[in-house]
């Protein structure tokens, strides 16, 4: 493991993306001790307001507390988006795995499967599974992680044909052992580099996609606060309140920088050392 | 071929290099790749330059045409181009300089050219850029220059791709390329590594031709000897970054000195030699890694002769007699014990005869494989129009008896892989019949029985990718074990101590990731866990051909002690005749999908021959001495699988066709003694007839004679 780990100590760009993921980390794990405000109290007097002595970020068109929501916002995102990464990946990698190791029929069915999926617009896609099956935590999941599956099964697929190829794939079909465990055992984790790298960047996608559905109304239903509807609240009155926008787009923006950054770096150094 | 360096001692060499140092700077720290390397190259000669891998020789290549990558620094020593010294000339001169006087041709021609120009273009390239010549100009020159390195048809070569050439055309397309402008120094880095035995002869034959005819300097970098031996003058031998021995060709085959240089001739087995009455003796140890080099001569700690001096004191270069120079501090005692090959007492062999008197485990009966071409048209791919198949194994028959060893040996193209990946059930067999035991092997392994799986196993070629990444060796040889149920998992660990300490590894590797392991080693696991089931068979495909030769002996006396032990039987199938000759009881040859000639070992390298075993034996770059090779030519490229040949699939190469026999019916099999069969029209009495490809003679003779041409 400790070697695992050197690489992302010998990155500065590594360095700096996880040190701001860390960050959201802690304040969404330790913050809501911290705060004072609670975010769903709602404040009449001080609607909109900009940053004070009481509300270091300000508060929004109720009279909730920012930095609250933010904080209890991290929570949400910080949760729900690596899940909808991880059952994304665990479909689509199956998808991609069946299909690259098969090849044939099995191959086209998979494939053309997907391309229907790729084929109708993401936001349209969202629409159709919320719509359908109302709008709740568990499905703003779901609808994220079928967005995520087509990507990465491709990904899978492409790696699974390459890494077939493999002398040591043939050795285990000498030992009579089946498909299930060649996919999952032998050709799966040697794919897992590039798999990982391409999950990290798919977080950052999620949090974007669940403040897009946030966006569009179609998101966690109010008043819990999410990075993603406090944007579309407060993006009514940004023309006297900019702050309302402001941070929640500035939470989700260096999150998914950070991810990017420590992504990014990890690679640079993994590329430098096999070199 | 004499050294015409001595010939003009007054004359500029046209390449001195002086105790060239060349630095890597990786995260890791730097890692010195080359430490002293100094020789020089005169007008004609050609110098050889022969190590193994991560010894330093692409690096020096390299370096003199400053092409070393962003990390790679020269930090010592002089490069003096006719006089000229190239370190620290401005970029931009020296680009012109390597451009239009110094040459490179590479090892991977497909690699070299590039795939969207046109051949033609390519060669053409090189003219206007660097001497301005006109269109039409360049054009002649290079169709005269494609003649000059015999490619056939050149005006046509001139239209086409690369991919649309063979690989031996490609690599003369690429020696023209180098040798347009007329350059006063070629390197030419491992040139016929990629290409068969009968190719590379030509082209062995072309540079002899050329460096004759344009007297350019050359410096050729290989890991084969036999090659070297061929094209040399002068022999520099490369250890972990430095020069041991540099002297005249003779020299080095005939009284080598420095220890690592016989070591080397030692491990290689020479064509001819069989495991009954030669033992191959490998280096112990391994390579130093550049970042941990030893105190004192680099070679100490694998040397037979180290004494106390070789551990402190660092020897340097010096002249040992006329023409030689040996890194070594006791060269003056060592005496040449070069080819003294100790006879089995190493080996324990069981005698000839009981081999001979088993019974046969393994048959195959017009074993035919092949594969199916994807649909070039439009019919095609709905299933419709004529299905079009390369015949990648077409009838073949073959005997194996029990605890015997056959080899089967060919070019690219000839179908041993394939044979290899059917009789595993890799590949499905289409039509004939293949008998192992009391099995029938014509099911793939997808359908056959636990128990046939594990009496069949299989080693592959190549070390990097038998093993997976992921897992470390000792689950690696365990999974095996437990699979079939043969060992309880709570006694997989013995298990896994048991066949590390077989193939000669200590226990701790049990707990290696196989990227922390060599190339040797890892081919040492992989048979550990091809054994694991206790095969009857063990199908081995080009095992060590990707391994350096010192690691390459340990690997086969690996196997054959193993076969000595447990009776396997095993197929060992390999591109290259002294190795299959060393380590085969009985030997086939194959060609495009079929045999051409099978039967015991010493009657396939001794008259009668089939034509192309004639060809091939004659191909083979034999560094040894002793050692008389005819000269028989096999022209032109392997044909197409798709398509082969009407008839006997050799004809259109063959050097002794008798007519139209041989366009038209496949050959016989005729029977040239109990297990010796040969596929030919041409009558036995005439085979018979012919001379040996190889005979021994008397060393000094032959280098006399070579000197004399």
């Amino acid at each position: 493991m400790l070697e695992q780990l050197t690489p992302i100590l010998a990155s500065k760009k590594a360095l700096v993306g996880l040190g701001i993921v860390l960050f959201w980390v802690l304040a969404a794990s330790i913050g809501p001790f911290l705060v004072p405000h609670d975010p769903l109290h709602q404040n009449p007097d001080a609607i909109n307001s900009g940053p004070s002595a009481k509300h270091w970020l300000g508060t929004d068109d109720v009279g909730r507390d920012l930095l609250a929501r933010i904080i209890y916002g991290a929570r949400r995102t910080l949760i729900l988006a690596p899940l909808s990464v991880l059952i994304a990946l665990m479909i689509g990698a199956t998808l991609g795995l069946v299909g690259g190791y098969f090849g044939g029929t099995v191959d086209e069915l998979v494939m053309r499967l997907l391309d229907a999926f790729m084929a109708i617009p993401t936001v349209l896609l969202y629409l159709i599974i919320i719509s359908s099956l109302g709008a709740s935590a568990l499905n703003v999941v779901l609808a994220v992680a079928i967005g995520g599956v087509p990507g990465i099964a491709r990904l899978v697929r492409g790696l699974t044909l390459d890494i077939r190829t493999r002398e040591y794939v043939s050795a285990a079909k000498l030992r009579g052992e089946g498909a299930l465990y060649i996919m999952f055992l032998e050709i799966l984790p040697n794919a897992r580099g590039p798999i990982m790298v391409d999950a990290m960047l798919r977080v950052g996608y999620a949090v974007f996609a669940i403040g897009t559905l946030g966006y569009l109304g179609l998101g966690l239903p109010p008043p819990l606060p999410d990075w993603g509807n406090m944007v579309q609240r407060a993006h009514a009155f940004i023309f006297s309140n900019a702050w309302g926008v402001l941070w929640p787009a500035l939470a989700i923006s260096s999150f998914v920088v950070g991810l990017n950054l420590f992504v990014d770096g990890w690679q640079q150094i993994n590329r430098r050392y096999r070199g | 071929m004499n050294s015409k360096l001595t010939d003009r001692p007054n004359e500029t060499p046209v390449l001195e290099i002086q105790h060239l140092a060349i630095t890597y700077e990786t995260l890791k720290g730097n890692i010195p790749a080359v430490q002293d390397v100094s020789f020089a190259i005169g007008r004609g000669e050609t110098l050889g330059i022969v190590g193994e891998s991560g010894c330093g020789k692409s690096s020096v290549a390299f370096g003199i045409v400053d092409f070393l990558g962003r990390n790679g620094k020269i930090t010592g020593g002089s490069i003096r181009f006719k006089g000229q010294e190239l370190r620290g000339m401005p970029a931009r001169e020296l680009r012109q300089l390597c451009g239009s006087q110094i040459s490179m041709v590479y090892q991977d021609p497909m690699q070299a050219l590039n795939p969207a120009l046109r051949v033609g273009d390519q060669l053409m390239e090189v003219l206007i850029d660097h001497q301005e010549a006109a269109k039409e100009e360049a054009r002649e020159e290079s169709v005269s220059m494609l003649r000059q390195v015999h490619m056939p048809d050149p005006e046509q070569v001139m239209e086409r791709f690369p991919h649309q050439l063979s690989g031996g055309q490609q690599q003369r397309a690429l020696i023209a390329m180098a040798l347009l402008n007329r350059p006063a120094l070629l390197i030419a880095d491992e040139p016929t590594t990629a290409l068969d035995v009968t190719v590379e002869a030509t082209v062995l034959d072309l540079f002899d031709e050329l460096s004759q005819e344009f007297e350019t300097a050359t410096m050729y970098i290989s890991h084969d000897m036999g090659v070297i031996a061929r094209v040399a003058d002068r022999v520099g031998v490369l250890y972990a970054g430095e020069i041991v021995e540099l002297a005249p060709v003779r020299d080095i085959f005939l009284n080598p000195v420095h220890p690592y240089t016989q070591a080397l001739i030692r491990c290689v087995p020479q064509l001819g030699e069989s495991k009954e009455t030669c033992c191959l003796q490998p280096i112990r140890g391994r390579v130093p890694s550049p970042k941990a080099l030893p105190e004192g001569c680099f070679f100490a700690p694998r040397c037979d002769y180290a004494r106390n001096a070789c551990q402190r004191d660092h020897p340097l270069l010096r002249t040992i007699n006329r023409g030689s120079l040996v890194r070594c501090h006791y060269a003056e005692d060592i005496v040449g014990g070069v080819c003294q090959r100790t006879r089995e007492a190493d080996l324990n062999l069981s005698p000839q005869e009981t081999r001979e008197d088993a019974e046969v485990i393994f048959q195959t009966r017009g074993a035919k494989t092949y594969y199916e071409q994807e649909a070039q048209s439009l019919l095609g791919m709905l299933g419709l129009g004529e299905k079009n198949y390369v015949k990648a194994l077409d009838g073949v028959d073959l005997e194996v008896k029990k605890g015997n060893t056959l080899g089967i040996v060919g070019e690219s193209g000839c179908g041993k892989s394939t044979l290899a990946k059917t009789i595993v059930g890799l590949e499905s067999l289409r039509e004939g019949q293949i008998k192992f035991l009391d099995y029938d092997l014509s099911e793939t392994v997808e359908d056959r029985d636990l128990e046939l799986i594990r009496e069949i196993q299989m080693v592959f070629q190549n070390p990097d990718s038998t093993l997976n990444p992921s897992y470390k060796v000792g689950r690696q040889i365990g999974r095996p074990l437990t699979r079939f149920g043969s060992v309880k998992p709570s006694e997989a660990e013995q298990g896994v101590k048991r066949l590390l300490h077989a193939v000669r590894l200590d226990e701790s590797y049990a707990n290696r990731y196989p990227r922390q392991l060599s190339g040797g080693e890892k081919q040492r696991v992989a048979v550990a866990r091809a054994l694991a089931t206790r095969p009857s068979m063990l199908v081995c495909d080009e095992p060590v051909s990707s391994l350096d030769v010192s690691v390459q002996a340990a690997v086969l006396n690996l196997l054959l002690d193993l076969q000595e032990e447990t009776q396997t039987t095993m197929l060992f199938i390999a591109h290259d005749l002294s190795v299959v000759r060393y380590f085969s009881d009985s030997v086939a040859v194959m060609y495009l999908g079929k045999l051409c000639e099978v039967g015991p070992a010493d009657a396939i390298y001794a008259p009668p021959y089939h034509p192309y075993t004639e060809g091939l034996l004659s191909a083979v770059p034999t560094p040894n001495p002793s050692l008389e090779q005819k000269r028989i030519r096999v022209t032109g490229e392997v044909p197409s699988a798709l398509n082969p040949p009407q008839g006997c699939r050799f004809h259109t190469r063959c050097p002794r066709k008798i007519g139209a026999i041989c366009e038209e019916q496949e050959p016989p099999a005729v029977h040239a003694g109990n297990t010796h069969t040969i596929y030919c029209h041409i009558p036995l009495q005439e085979l018979r007839e012919v001379e040996p490809v190889l005979t021994q003679i008397d060393a000094d003779r032959k280098f006399a004679a070579d000197t004399q041409d």
